[in-house]
């Protein structure tokens, strides 16, 4: 008493103040300072375990991170082979549904859409082919998502605690303190986002909810993402259930669905998100997730429209913005892609994507004048990993206004930013295949193939070179597999059967 | 039944030998085949609707534990051990596969992609049936060990029950011919169930494990058993059963023709009539059967036969193109019928001594041409031999026997006594282990495990060793319920153990001779018998082997008017409550029980639930982050593999296995947790059934409802409270 006991009393409401205005690093100094003069001062402890947890926080709806392993060992898909249209694996295969040539694809075999999202369960070809497929960098797939953002946090940690962890979780009384609700939160919090540790997370989310009588819809949550991070999905979905029968919340809602999204049931993911629609009318959340579903799907009409009804909702949001733009762009509406683009520009977002989006889509619309203008913004301000789409783009552009070895020196361009952009590669080899460098062009489809197994292009334009030069029995395997990625294109169907009585007449 | 057997099947046939009215020229003919090219299991075949406006398609089980869809390329996988398939009309105009594992029931909409439900059955599921339980909506049924669940098509929980046994099989049926269904269920206790909503409603005894059940008209059900019996009850009775050497897979009925199609696993297919059994027609497939189904989709109902091996047989019946032939058949078989009954009949009576006076037969003729030295060196018995067959307690030793005694000192040569269930393969035989020990007086020891009552076929076989002639006669015996008790004798006070539990109910005033019950289900000398009207007193009871160190005690209070059975066995005490109220027809009984080991014992399960369930979720998050470390490194490998640094690879490769031997350690923990947990739930739920039939009619019923809400609740004290002193109390 006689100390200062004013000092420290303004010294706790400080570190609220900090943490209130969001400052954590400063806050957790002071909760540090406390903790070394009165270490059992609980109400400091939770502060700074929240203080902590915050500054590592990851939106687990959004963390859609699926590793090799969790996508090709996975077992709890019941339905590996689904109707076309109710799984993922399967989208529809119409001529409004996947089309490589109206609508380019990912790396990873996706079709392309509005905006960089983590790609979901979509899962094509082998695990064999999978790991084959380059992963460089940029475009790499984590081996496992635990362990991808095990590494990630891990190194986080140890900046954090440099003279040793915080809470020693070996150590500290578990079932005293995750059943206290004063702390338990702020304890759970830290134990799942900060030390990364999922299993004592969930021993703590157990021990709380059972505390509570498993009646706090929190904990349940929590219980459900621990076992979405553990891949125990089925037990994830019960508590999510049961959580939603005490209290009908939009994150509830939204992992449900992510729930029935991992187990590849799109349909029940849609229901799911009516449902949310339901209790909280025109969501963001559930609009966003109803269109990303469809668009998985290839619904894109049905896509469109979820996102307009976004759009309604919530003018600027951008992810909704971009998706329809790209639609727009890839149905041949480049003029309406473009005000959608400077709709996104007006926002105050300028990156070197949306440039040469907007720089695009004034080629396509012929106004060559914005078109260039835009191109050499998005040229200037492209950073290192863009700088190889951004080159390629210019590549498309020097096409389409015909002038050849420009085109070929921007593909080069882009090699050189990525020697992995297969895209690039084939363009290339289109190029060298017209001067009737006929050699160079297959090798440069073959490496394309081999960057990327699933692409149309490169097996297709292959192929072509092979049927040329008499080369059918490699030309017919070329052919199916692009038939793989493209099941409707009308040529390769027609090669095939023409490549039929060759082999017949053996 | 008797001794004797056809060759192939052996029918034993109710009163209501009617007529074939039926059109009966009909027969079984073979439409399709084909492979599934996958080996099936066992029981794991259905037809469903799978889409709107679709057809009917065979949905099996693979030995590989997935679901396998005709036609599609389509196989479902699922994570648990799959025990057995349903369909039902869960979606909009389609089928949905309902599938149980040994922990959950799932429901799968093929059509959509999508689990509709998915529930936790924590000790698994045996058999499902589907359909509408007296007023209940309809609803999925699933059989677990020792209880019954419903789901109705969100999978909300609509119905709950517990029984006496697994439930190996059920079906809904119309039992007593009222309009409602009632739920059969057939368990591995040699016991048909039938439960009215949730009330049990009787008890059938049968011979053997219940393998199937099928409704077949209304009031009318047919079963099979283990040893190869099939057979129907019709309002309660059974009607006939047929016995034969082989098992059955499945039965089916066609309502119209009053015909039933009988598969049996060994490959044959029988078109039976349903209500005698008779066979119409058969066929069969060439290898061992998983199952069979019944499409009803088009105007001919397709009975699809699954074999082991995958092979799919289709039949259909129809007109019979060369009936004559079997018609032929038919009628040797009759005659060969009519002619063994004859013979049996016949031969009875010859030898049936004492029942045979003024009989015509031949060898009575010739004995009254013969002359006495005759018929003395024939080592003739005389005509008035009686052999008497009684039930005698010898107290020192606590046995009941079966005493067989001749009379005029005959010596017995053998007996053979026939009874269902009582010994092992049915039938006991006693020779003399040479003939000059044959002597007059035979005593068989009678040791039986089972509270029911039964019927003793005892064939004596008399004559003088010399003779060449043996006098066969044949008694039948009643063997009482609760045979392993009898009255205690004033000097064998040493051998009564006063038990410490007991039940005590009010008397019923309908219970007026109690006397009655009591000489009808027990082993009472007929003279003590009427003690029990006094109504008054302690009634002293001294158990039998095997059960000789239990004993049985009645306390009948005149001033409160209760009655108390004092006994430490809770199932023994159960039986005779229900064999009490229903000798009295007591629809509704109140009791307090004490059965304080048993109530310990359900309080010791409840406190380990809870830290076991804890531990199990904490073993499964272990198992499935060292099985995620198995996936990440398999990867790794395949990918080091890839580009070519085989170093690398070998390194992964042998981190590989460490990881896999962990993950695989951690499993078999969970398993040894997830056995335990399951184990004390069945016994949970016994313990449960055992004191609801303490109780009889809505008082029992009531219990099993309590404890269940109770427990769902996590209200655990007040359980013990109620199986106690009943839900009235609270």
């Amino acid at each position: 008493m006689s100390d200062d006991p004013v000092i420290e009393f303004t010294g706790f409401i400080k570190a609220c103040r900090l943490f209130r205005e969001n400052r954590l690093p400063e806050a957790e100094v002071v909760c540090t300072n406390l903790l070394r003069k009165n270490p059992l001062d609980q109400a400091t402890w939770a502060l700074k375990l929240q203080c902590l947890s915050d500054s590592t926080y990851v939106d687990e709806l959004e963390n859609e991170d699926m590793g090799l392993a969790e996508t090709f060992l996975d077992q709890n898909v019941i339905a590996p082979s689904a109707r076309p249209g109710t799984s993922f694996q399967r989208p529809k295969t119409t001529a409004k549904g996947i089309n490589p040539i109206l609508r380019p694809s990912t790396n990873a075999g996706r079709p392309l859409s509005g905006v960089v999202r983590p790609q979901s369960a979509f899962k094509s070809g082998s695990m064999d082919q999978a790991v084959r497929t380059a992963r460089t960098a940029k475009t790499a797939r984590a081996v496992s998502s635990t362990s991808a953002r095990n590494m990630r946090l891990g190194t986080a940690s140890m900046a954090a605690g440099a003279d040793g962890e915080f809470v020693n979780l070996a150590r500290i009384k578990l079932p005293k303190y995750a059943a206290d609700p004063q702390v338990n939160r702020q304890l759970f919090e830290y134990v799942f986002y900060f030390v990364n540790d999922i299993k004592v997370a969930h021993e703590i989310a157990g021990i709380a909810s059972k505390a509570a009588e498993f009646e706090d819809y929190y904990w349940k949550n929590q219980l459900a993402k621990c076992y979405l991070r553990l891949g125990m999905l089925q037990d994830a979905t019960k508590q999510l259930q049961s959580s939603l029968q005490q209290r009908k919340l939009i994150e509830t809602f939204a992992l449900l669905a992510k729930t029935y999204n991992r187990v590849d049931q799109p349909m029940a993911a849609l229901r799911t998100y009516a449902e949310g629609l339901d209790a909280f009318s025109e969501d963001v959340t559930m609009l966003t997730g109803m269109a990303r579903v469809q668009e998985a799907l290839g619904e894109y009409e049905l896509s469109i429209n979820f996102y307009k009804r976004v759009l309604d909702a919530q003018s600027n949001n951008i992810e909704a913005i971009a998706c329809v733009a790209t639609t727009y762009y890839y149905g041949g509406k480049p003029e309406i892609a473009l005000r959608y683009y400077r709709r996104i520009l007006q926002m105050g977002v300028s990156s070197p994507e949306l440039f040469m989006n907007i720089g695009l889509c004034c080629l396509a619309a012929q106004q060559f004048d914005f078109a260039l203008s835009s191109i050499i913004r998005a040229q200037a301000t492209m950073t290192e990993d863009v700088a190889a789409d951004v080159w390629y783009n210019i590549g498309q552009v020097m096409v389409d206004v015909g002038d050849l070895p420009s085109a070929a020196r921007a593909y080069r361009l882009a090699l050189t930013h990525d020697p992995d952009h297969s895209e690039s590669l084939v363009n290339l080899g289109i190029l060298r295949h017209r001067e009737g460098r006929t050699d160079e062009a297959r090798s440069l489809f073959g490496s394309a193939i081999s960057k990327n197994p699933l692409m149309f292009e490169g097996n297709y334009n292959l192929a072509l070179v092979c049927a040329a030069q008499g080369k059918y029995h490699e030309c017919r395997r070329l052919i199916e597999r692009a038939l793989e990625a493209f099941p409707d294109h009308d040529h390769c169907k027609r090669m095939l059967n023409s490549l039929k009585p060759l082999y017949e007449a053996i | 039944m008797d001794g004797d057997q056809t060759p192939e099947e052996q029918v034993e046939i109710g009163e209501s030998d009617e007529t074939s009215k039926f059109d009966d020229n009909v027969e079984l003919t073979s439409v399709f085949s084909f492979s599934l090219d996958q080996r099936i299991m066992e029981g794991c075949v259905i037809s469903a609707v799978l889409e709107p406006d679709g057809q009917e398609t065979i949905v099996a089980v693979s030995v590989t534990n997935k679901v396998i869809i005709k036609d599609t390329e389509t196989s479902l996988n699922i994570t648990e051990t799959i025990r057995c398939i349903a369909a039902a009309p869960f979606g909009e105009g389609y089928d949905c596969i309902v599938i149980g594992t040994d922990s959950s029931v799932i429901c799968y909409d093929v059509h959509n992609n999508l689990t509709v439900f998915r529930n936790d059955v924590p000790d698994g599921v045996n058999c499902f049936a589907y359909g509408k339980l007296g007023d209940l909506e309809e609803a999925i049924y699933c059989g677990g060990n020792c209880c019954i669940w419903g789901f109705d098509k969100s999978g909300a929980n609509t119905y709950w029950t517990v029984t006496g046994d697994q439930v190996t099989t059920m079906c809904l049926s119309d039992y007593d011919g009222d309009g409602e269904t009632e739920l059969v269920i057939g368990s591995p206790d040699f016991e048909i169930r039938v439960f009215k909503n949730d009330l049990m409603r009787a008890e059938l005894m049968e011979t053997d494990e219940i393998t199937s059940l099928a409704h077949v008209t209304s009031g009318c059900f047919a079963y099979s058993l283990n040893n190869g019996t099939i057979g129907t009850y019709v309002l309660k009775e059974r009607q006939w059963r047929i016995k034969s050497k082989s098992n059955v897979s499945k039965i089916f009925n066609f309502e119209e023709q009053g015909l039933m199609v009988v598969v049996w696993k060994q490959g044959k297919v029988d078109l039976r009539f349903a209500h005698n059994g008779e066979v119409l027609s058969r066929d069969s497939v060439a290898t061992p059967v998983a199952s069979a189904t019944l499409s009803r989709d088009k105007e001919n109902p397709t009975v699809t036969v699954v074999c082991l091996d995958g092979k799919v047989k289709g039949f259909k019946v129809q007109k019979a193109t060369n009936g004559a032939i079997d018609k032929t058949q038919q009628l040797i078989r009759e005659f060969g019928q009519k002619k063994h009954n004859l013979m049996v009949r016949n031969y009875r009576k010859s030898c049936n001594r004492g029942a045979s006076s003024g009989m015509e037969l031949s060898n009575y003729e010739q004995e009254e041409q013969l002359t006495e030295a005759e018929k003395d060196r024939d080592f003739r018995i005389p005509a008035d031999t009686d052999v008497a067959v009684v039930f005698i307690v010898s107290c020192e030793t606590q046995l009941l026997s079966l005493r067989v005694e001749a009379s005029h000192a005959i010596p017995i040569r053998g007996v053979l006594i026939f009874a269902e269930g009582l010994f092992e393969g049915e039938s006991y035989i006693w020779i003399p282990p040479n003939e000059h020990q044959s002597r007059s007086v035979i005593d068989i020891p009678l040791v039986i495990d089972k509270d029911s009552t039964n019927d003793l076929h005892t064939k004596v076989f008399l004559g003088h060793v010399d003779s060449s002639v043996i006098y066969t006669t044949s008694i039948k015996k009643i063997l009482p319920r609760f045979c392993r008790f009898t009255l205690l004798n004033k000097e064998f006070e040493k051998f009564f153990y006063m038990p410490t539990c007991f039940v005590k109910f009010k008397l019923s005033p309908r219970a007026i001779k109690l006397s009655e019950w009591v000489s009808e289900s027990f082993t009472i000398d007929s003279s003590l018998v009427e003690i029990f009207d006094e109504n008054e007193g302690d009634f002293k009871f001294m158990g039998l082997r095997p059960k000789h160190e239990k004993s049985l005690m009645f306390s009948i209070d005149p001033a409160e008017k209760t009655f108390t059975i004092f006994h430490d066995d809770i199932e023994t005490v159960g039986a005779m409550v229900q064999s009490y109220s229903s000798f009295f027809q007591i629809q509704n009984m109140e009791s307090v029980a004490h059965f304080p080991d048993v109530f310990k014992e359900a309080e010791e399960i409840l406190e380990e639930m809870d830290p076991m369930t804890e531990v199990r979720d904490r073993l499964t998050a272990e198992l499935q982050e060292r099985q995620a470390a198995v996936r990440e490194v398999l990867i790794r490998a395949e990918d080091a593999i890839a580009i070519d640094t085989i170093p690398n690879a070998r390194k992964f490769y042998i981190r590989l296995k460490a990881n896999d031997a962990a993950a695989r350690q951690a499993a078999q923990l969970r398993w040894n947790n997830q056995e335990r947990c399951v184990k004390s739930l069945r016994r949970l739920n016994k313990i449960i059934e055992n004191c609801s039939r303490l109780r009889v009619g809505e008082p029992g019923r009531q219990i099993v409802v309590t404890c269940r809400a109770a427990i769902a609740e996590d209200n655990k004290q007040i359980v013990t409270k109620v199986l106690q002193y009943g839900v009235s109390s609270q």
